[in-house]
C-alpha cells in the first residue's frame, strides 16, 4: 500500500506542477482543472478508502505547500474525497472509464460545497467558489472532461498505482 | 542520309527525355532541399520576431529598473496558485536573491509603475505573490490630486474592479472618475506613492458617513510578464546618473 499511496502522491505532485504552469494558461475565466484531484480520486477509487485517505492527505499537504491556501485545507478537503470515493471501491465493481469521470464530477461538487462550508467559518482567509460563476463551471466542466484521459494514462501505470491484490482492471 | 537523320533525330529524342527525366528528378530534389530551407529560414524568421520582442519588452523593463531608486530584484512570473480560488502566483526569485515576505511587489506596464502585491511566502528560488485583486489583498491608500485616504482591498477575482473603502463621504465632490489612487505609505508595507489603479466608480448610500470608489488596475494581469520586488532593509542603490 505505501509503495501505491507513494506513486499516486509523485503523480499528484506531477499534476499540481501543470496545474499550475501549463493548465491554468490554457482554460478560461481563471479556472485551473483539479489533476490532484482526479489522482486522488482514481487511487481511492481502485486501491480503496485507505489508501484514498494517505492519497489525500499527502498530496493535500503538497498542494498546500505550492499554494496560498492555509497549511491543511487541501489536506483536509482530500482526505474526505479520498475516504468517500475509497467506499465506492468496495461498493461498486464497474470499470469504466466514464463512470471516473462522473466520480470526478461529483468529487468537484463536494470540494466546492466544503469550500463553501469553510468560508462561512473562516471568511476571510478561505475564499469561496460562487455556484453559477463561469469559473466553477469551468473547473468543473474541464475536470469531468480530463478524468477520462487521465484515468487512461494513470491505468498505464497501474503496477505501481493499483494495489494488485484488490485489482480490477 | 535520311536515315542517319532518322537515327539522329530518335537518339537525340531519348537522350533529351532520359536527360528531362533526370532533370526533373535533380529539380525535384532541389525543390524539397529549398523547401525543408524556406521552412527552417521560417523558423528562424519566427524566433528572431519572438526575440526581438522579448528584448523590446526586457529593455523596457531594465529603463524602468535603472530610474527606481530603492533596492529592488527584477523577477519573472513562473506561474500562478494551483487551486483556482487562490489567487496568488509564483515567481522566479527567492530567499537566495534576497526576497523576504510582506516585500511590495511593482511592475512597469505602458510606462507607468503600479502596484501588483505582496510577497507571501518565499522559498529558497521562488516565491508566492499575493496580488492586489486577492480577498486578502489590504493597502492603504490616497488620492494623487484630493490626498483623501482610504483602504484599497482585493475584490477576489481577476477582471473585477479594485474597492477603496472608508473614504469620508463628505469629500465625494472633491472626487472625480479617472482619478489616480496611489498608496499612501501608512502601515509601513507599501511605499508611498505607488499607483494602484485610477477611479471608475463611485458609490455611496446617504445613510452611510463613508463611501466606496471602484478602481481600475493599473496593471493589466494578464498580460504581466516581469515584476520588481522591493527591498526596503537594504540601503538604496547608488547610481553614477
Amino acid at each position: 500500500m505505501a509503495k501505491n499511496v507513494f506513486s499516486a502522491v509523485l503523480f499528484a505532485f506531477a499534476g499540481a506542477l501543470i496545474q499550475s504552469t501549463i493548465l491554468f494558461r490554457i482554460t478560461p475565466y481563471n479556472a485551473v482543472p483539479d489533476l490532484v484531484l482526479i489522482v486522488i480520486v482514481f487511487s481511492a477509487f481502485y486501491n480503496g478508502s485507505l489508501t484514498g485517505q494517505l492519497t489525500g492527505f499527502f498530496s493535500g499537504i503538497l498542494l498546500d505547500l505550492l499554494s496560498a491556501s492555509p497549511l491543511g485545507l487541501n489536506a483536509l478537503v482530500f482526505v474526505i474525497i479520498g475516504a468517500l470515493v475509497g467506499l465506492l471501491h468496495e461498493a461498486l465493481s464497474i470499470n469504466n472509464l466514464f463512470f471516473g469521470a462522473l466520480i470526478c464530477t461529483t468529487a468537484t461538487l463536494f470540494k466546492v460545497i466544503f469550500y463553501i462550508g469553510l468560508h462561512q467559518i473562516f471568511t476571510q482567509s478561505i475564499p469561496a467558489y460562487i455556484f453559477g460563476d463561469p469559473t466553477f463551471f469551468t473547473e468543473l466542466i474541464s475536470n469531468t472532461i480530463l478524468a477520462p484521459v487521465v484515468f487512461f494514462l494513470l491505468k498505464k501505470f497501474k503496477s505501481i498505482l493499483i494495489d494488485q491484490t484488490t485489482e480490477r482492471l | 542520309m535520311g536515315i542517319r537523320n532518322a537515327v539522329y533525330a530518335v537518339t537525340s529524342f531519348t537522350t533529351q527525355t532520359v536527360l528531362s527525366v533526370q532533370e526533373l528528378s535533380t529539380l525535384r530534389k532541389e525543390y524539397s532541399e529549398l523547401t525543408d530551407r524556406i521552412t527552417r529560414y521560417e523558423d528562424l524568421e519566427r524566433t528572431t520576431t519572438e526575440i526581438r520582442q522579448e528584448n523590446i519588452r526586457l529593455r523596457e523593463q531594465l529603463g524602468f529598473s535603472s530610474t527606481l531608486n530603492v533596492n529592488h530584484i527584477a523577477a519573472e512570473i513562473t506561474g500562478r496558485d494551483p487551486q483556482t480560488v487562490f489567487s496568488a502566483f509564483s515567481i522566479n526569485k527567492g530567499s537566495d536573491s534576497g526576497v523576504s515576505v510582506d516585500m511590495p511587489v511593482i511592475a512597469f506596464q505602458n510606462g507607468v509603475q503600479g502596484l501588483v502585491g505582496k510577497i507571501i511566502h518565499a522559498g529558497r528560488r521562488e516565491s508566492l505573490v499575493m496580488p492586489v485583486y486577492d480577498i486578502n489583498f489590504f493597502a492603504a491608500a490616497r488620492c494623487s490630486e484630493s490626498r483623501y485616504e482610504g483602504i484599497v482591498n482585493g475584490p477576489g477575482e481577476l477582471g473585477q474592479p479594485l474597492r477603496m473603502q472608508f473614504v469620508r463621504r463628505m469629500f465625494r465632490d472633491e472626487i472625480k472618475p479617472d482619478d489616480t489612487i496611489i498608496t499612501s505609505g501608512m502601515g509601513g508595507v507599501y511605499p508611498a506613492g505607488i499607483t494602484i489603479g485610477k477611479v471608475s466608480e463611485i458609490l455611496y448610500r446617504d445613510y452611510e458617513s463613508s463611501m466606496e470608489l471602484e478602481l481600475k488596475s493599473s496593471i493589466d494581469f494578464t498580460r504581466l510578464e516581469y515584476v520588481f520586488v522591493i527591498d526596503f532593509s537594504a540601503e538604496p542603490e547608488q547610481s553614477d546618473g
